[in-house]
């Protein structure tokens, strides 16, 4: 913990920094809204990792002054009269931190906070991270959002590899497209509704092997903040949702190592000081490769395969009022299957690379300012011969963007935030078929976005923020204004009522797979189409009795148009060159449903059970005469129940999770018809109406048990997880079969049973 | 914490308790279509009108028999500017029709409309019937260049094309090339080769195929619908699997014959990503009261002989 005065009047550096900023017209605004009184700012972080603290809440009781700290941990409180003041800093569990510190005239004070993890936590995770006091109530307004540490995710049963994507999964709102896949489908969204973020990077394919892990390393993450929809204007890019993650930033005080290795993969992080900064470095690599390879030794056919993760962090202080951060992330999916003979291989690669420098400053206590670099590439690349007969898919996505936020702690009850993002995209997409080029594209669009928007807590309670988003896309010379509102209002002492409502826009597009994302393609929208947009509403109650529980339900109602699917109809030689080539157009659709979500989060039964019901429709005029359908993902019931238990050193978790069956096209009539070409009849079968049946329902119940042992006199976990405990094989599609009689239909399935072992350590 | 602990445990119980576990027959079929008319015609520039096939779709729960889906009583006619031609039943094939006299020659660039009744029925459909196609030249390229090796011999110059020098084409040797001169008003191409001697045997050989691939093998396929905007189209190495003599047709087709390849399942219809039965679709029919396919092309084709590669002619 440190303290620190800095003896500049805040009024006279806004002046100062008026005249030499670009941001000449946004400042006078501000420094209009300042007051004459001292103000009290710093950062909070944890007292023993120094890693920055977000959501914390720093109030002046006797003065029913407070705000929030932002996602850097930085916070400032405006408008302090003269004189002793007691200030609190909380965060649930965490210990609060208490101090009493005296305010000059209009002196700034600096109060870096340290806040110690409860000693009642340390040995055990809250599952869910929620207000206790009226303020930390207010502290996130936003409807339909999220924000969990890492390591609450880490404690969920998974598969293999702790996984944050398939542990998000299990939260009301989000589908799962199959066992292997950890792509999100939220409220009724594609995984392409959803912008994923690194640190502020877009990962443009966030999984590995297939779908079947994420990207994110879950010793490198630090916290997670989901907004299911609604999401304010500081965010732009995508139709539905948006997963921030942000890195840690490493250890302060010391060097230290946490690792783990699991049946598919090891994985390590180092971290540690950095004079007054920090720096982490950690990465992630299956060894599959040596087991397949012993297989291919034996004679069998098999793939070669492995997957690696790089992930590194540097943060330095540069002075009282700037901060650098440098942030990196590497991953890539190497998949070989070599026949050796015939000419016939099938060769997959892809992968991410991230970069950014983001530069922090302080202009003044009160007005804090990031400008951030970054670049994003993503690249997928499918090879494959069949006797001698040449195929290639390439993608090649790659954004340079500049980005520029200033936050103004304008006082205790209205903070002003702004910002403009500049970003140039370059886009190749080409397909190749026995050496002739067939889809060639050759994009650079660039986007350019700007947002304003105010904080406001009104006496009554009431929390509303409201924003704009402007945003022109090159391609098209399209410009939007996108409007977004969060309104957070109590109704009694521990009911509140939330809403929210915004206008987003889509402009690039993915191709994947609905079943399991591997090289997926991403193509940005073209004059020829309409890019995609979407208006989402949300609104609910949130009911927290006491500390323990808490109950949210909330409904939403999110409508689409703009839509695309992949023309899988076109020759297969079509010289696409635009997205009309491309894509079937102008789709529409909409999704509306309830979630309710009972949190339990102290004692030793900690978990939640959380429901969705929900409907989500798309029609396309050139799909079934433009009749309206239900896409894969959409399901009425969406069930999961969590808990964990803490039993000594041993800890045990459990999810169950059920939901309607996944919708497919079934065959409603069997029939011959002449293959034209070669005259020779064929016994076919008709599809019925698209997606007009259902799959099985889907359930699972996966457990796990973790202890606490001693390695060497370091800290460790062995843990056992057993994925799909009574080896239900839930459904996945469906194929016909029609050399017999008898039209046989068969259902493949997914995963059966799946135990795992593993251990996790650190020193 | 008991009381959650029972919430959690009732919840559990009562989500498993009402999961079915297992399939009943005839569960994965949606609402049945059956005893749709289904027509079955295709007509080629430059030949006679001809036979064609009037079924009926079937409940697909049910035992598929193709004699039990022909439609014998049906009243089939095919109107053109030229004329009228009249169908009759096949007597030996229920739901196969035969051109009444003698069957008049397809014209190019010429629209034809198919009428059947069927009692109250009435199923119909037009087509416009692409001009005359013409294969310039086919030819062996390079692999490495892209160069022309050698020009093959085409039925045009010689009648028995497959035993020059030129057409005995090695597996896996260069690239074949067909280079056409476009037809007018076609919508699109499709190729078929058909392997002619029935017991050759295979030149595809690969360790990592069983027995019931080869089983699987076919002598006659045919490709997904190409734009063939360039004139010129390769045929893949894994389109052939046996040696001997081979036909390669090319089809111009007419608009209806091109919507319902690029939108069958059965004839792969282009595209990627596909799985979990995306690319189960229903074909695009331009029929009206039925489903099926009446559409039209002109047509020219080629022959070669496959040899086996070297090494492999044992």
């Amino acid at each position: 913990m440190s303290r620190e005065g800095i003896p500049s009047k805040a009024m006279k550096d806004i002046r100062r920094t008026n005249q030499t900023n670009l941001c000449t017209g946004l400042l006078l605004l501000l420094s209009v809204m300042a007051v004459d009184a001292a103000t009290l700012s710093g950062y909070v972080r944890d007292a023993g990792s120094g890693e920055p603290i977000f959501q914390a809440v720093v109030v002046l009781p006797g003065l029913r002054l407070g705000a929030v700290s932002n996602e850097r941990g930085y916070f400032a409180v405006r408008g302090v009269p003269a004189g002793r003041h007691e200030v609190a800093t909380s965060l649930i569990g965490h210990e609060t931190y208490r101090d009493s510190v005296t305010f000059g005239l209009d002196e700034d004070v600096r109060l870096d906070v340290r806040l110690a993890v409860e000693a009642i936590e340390l040995a055990e995770t809250v599952i869910i991270a929620g207000p206790q006091t009226q303020a930390e109530r207010e502290r996130t307004i936003q409807s339909a959002y999220v924000a969990l540490p890492a390591i609450q995710l880490q404690q969920l049963p998974a598969v293999g590899e702790s996984d944050l994507l398939r542990s998000l999964q299990l939260l009301p709102g989000i589908q799962s497209a199959s066992d292997i896949s950890s792509g999100l489908y939220v409220r009724g969204g594609g995984p392409d509704q959803t912008q994923i973020l690194l640190d502020d990077v877009p990962l443009y394919n966030p999984s590995h092997a297939f779908g079947f892990f994420s990207t994110f390393q879950p010793d490198a993450v630090r916290d997670v903040q989901l907004y299911k929809g609604a999401y304010p204007a500081n965010y732009g890019g995508n139709l539905g949702a948006i997963l921030d993650v942000s890195q840690r930033e490493g250890a302060r005080d010391s060097i230290r190592t946490t690792g783990g290795v699991s049946l598919l993969a090891a994985r390590v992080l180092l971290e540690g000081p950095s004079g007054e900064g920090a720096w982490m470095i950690a990465g992630r690599r299956t060894y599959l490769d040596p087991i397949l390879s012993a297989l291919r030794s034996s004679g069998t056919d098999v793939p070669d395969y492995y997957f690696y993760d790089l992930n590194a962090k540097l943060t330095r202080p540069l002075s009282a009022r700037d901060n650098l951060a440098i942030s990196t992330y590497y991953g890539r999916d190497d998949l070989d299957f070599d026949l050796g003979e015939a000419g016939t291989f099938f060769g997959v690669r892809w992968g991410n690379r991230a970069g950014s420098i983001r530069w922090t400053h302080l202009f003044t206590p009160a007005l804090f300012s990031e400008l951030t670099l970054f670049t994003s590439q993503y690249e997928s690349t499918t090879s494959a011969s069949f006797f001698e007969t040449p195929v290639q898919f390439a993608n090649r996505i790659e954004d340079v963007t500049l980005r520029g936020d200033l936050e103004f702690f304008a006082n205790s009850s209205n903070t002003l935030t702004g910002g403009f993002r500049v970003t140039r995209f370059t886009v190749r997409f080409d397909e190749s078929f026995n050496q002739q080029q067939q889809l060639s594209l050759d994009l650079s669009p660039r986007l350019f976005e700007a947002y304003v928007q105010d904080d406001t807590r009104l006496p009554t309670g009431t929390h509303v923020r409201f924003g704009i988003r402007a945003a022109r896309f090159s391609e098209g010379a399209r410009t939007a204004w996108m409007p977004r509102i969060s309104i957070s209002q109590p109704l009694t002492a521990h009911l509140r009522w939330k809403g929210g409502a915004g206008s987003y826009r889509q402009y690039m597009q993915l191709i994947s797979t609905e079943g399991f994302s591997g090289a997926d393609y991403w193509v940005p929208i073209d004059a020829t189409v309409d890019e995609g947009r979407s208006r989402q509403f949300t609104t609910g109650l949130e009911w927290e009795p006491n500390r323990k529980y808490k109950l949210t339900a909330e409904t939403y109602y999110t409508d689409l148009s703009g839509l695309v699917l992949l023309d899988n109809n076109r020759s297969v030689d079509s010289r696409a060159s635009t997205s009309q080539d491309i894509f079937i157009a102008d789709g529409t659709g909409h999704a509306v449903g309830l979630e309710l979500f009972l949190e339990k989060r102290t004692g030793r039964i900690r978990g939640w059970i959380g429901y969705t019901l929900g409907r989500t429709r798309r029609s396309f005029n050139d799909v079934d005469d433009g009749r309206s359908f239900s896409p894969k993902y959409d399901r009425r019931h969406d069930l999961s129940v969590v808990g964990t238990y803490r039993l000594g050193d041993w800890r045990f978790g459990s999810s169950v999770v059920y939901a309607t069956g996944q919708a497919y096209k079934p065959a409603s009539a069997r029939y011959t018809l002449r293959d034209p070409a070669t005259g020779v009849p064929q016994d076919r079968v008709l599809a019925a109406p698209r997606n007009s049946a259902r799959l099985l329902p889907y359930h699972r119940l996966d457990v796990s048990a973790r202890r606490h042992v001693k390695l060497f006199g370091s800290e460790a976990q062995v843990y056992l997880q057993i994925f799909n405990v009574y080896s239900r094989r839930n459904e996945w599609f469906v194929q016909y079969d029609t050399d017999a009689p008898e039209t046989e239909p068969t259902v493949v399935l997914q995963l059966p049973v799946i135990p795992t072992i593993g251990l996790e350590f650190s020193f | 914490m008991l009381t959650f602990a029972r919430c959690l445990t009732s919840v559990l119980a009562c989500g498993l308790l009402a999961c079915s576990a297992e399939r009943k027959p005839g569960e994965l079929f949606g609402s049945a279509e059956s005893d749709v008319l289904v027509i079955d015609a295709q007509l080629l520039v430059g030949q006679p009108m001809p036979a064609i096939f009037l079924r009926r779709t079937a409940d697909p729960r049910e035992s598929y028999d193709l004699r039990m889906q022909g439609v014998i009583d049906a009243d089939i006619t095919i109107r053109s500017a030229d004329g009228l031609t009249r169908y009759t039943a096949d007597p030996d094939s229920a739901g196969r029709y035969l051109p009444g006299g003698t069957a008049p020659v397809v014209v190019p660039l010429t629209e034809y409309e198919l009428v059947a009744t069927v009692g109250q029925e009435r199923l119909s459909a037009r087509t416009r019937t692409p001009g005359p196609l013409r294969i310039r030249e086919v030819v062996v390229l390079d692999e490495q260049s892209l160069q022309v090796r050698r020009k093959l011999v085409l039925f045009a110059e010689s009648a028995d094309a497959f035993a020059a020098a030129a057409n005995q084409v090695v597996y896996l040797d260069g690239l074949l090339e067909t280079r056409l001169d476009t037809a007018a008003g076609a919508a699109g191409y499709q190729l078929s080769l058909a392997s002619l001697d029935l017991a050759s045997d295979f030149v595809i050989d690969a360790d990592f195929l069983e027995q019931d691939d080869y089983d699987d093998f076919e002598r006659q396929g045919s490709s997904p619908v190409i734009d063939g905007a360039e004139g010129n189209v390769r045929v893949p190495w894994f389109a052939v699997a046996f040696a001997g003599r081979h036909i390669w047709r090319t089809y111009a087709l007419d608009q209806n014959w091109y919507d319902f390849a690029r939108t069958d399942p059965e004839t792969g219809g282009g595209g990627f990503g596909q799985l979990a039965g995306d690319a189960f679709q229903r074909p695009h029919f331009a029929v009206q009261g039925g489903i099926g396919l009446f559409g039209s092309a002109a047509v020219d084709s080629v022959g070669f002989v496959v040899l086996p590669a070297p090494g492999n002619q044992d």
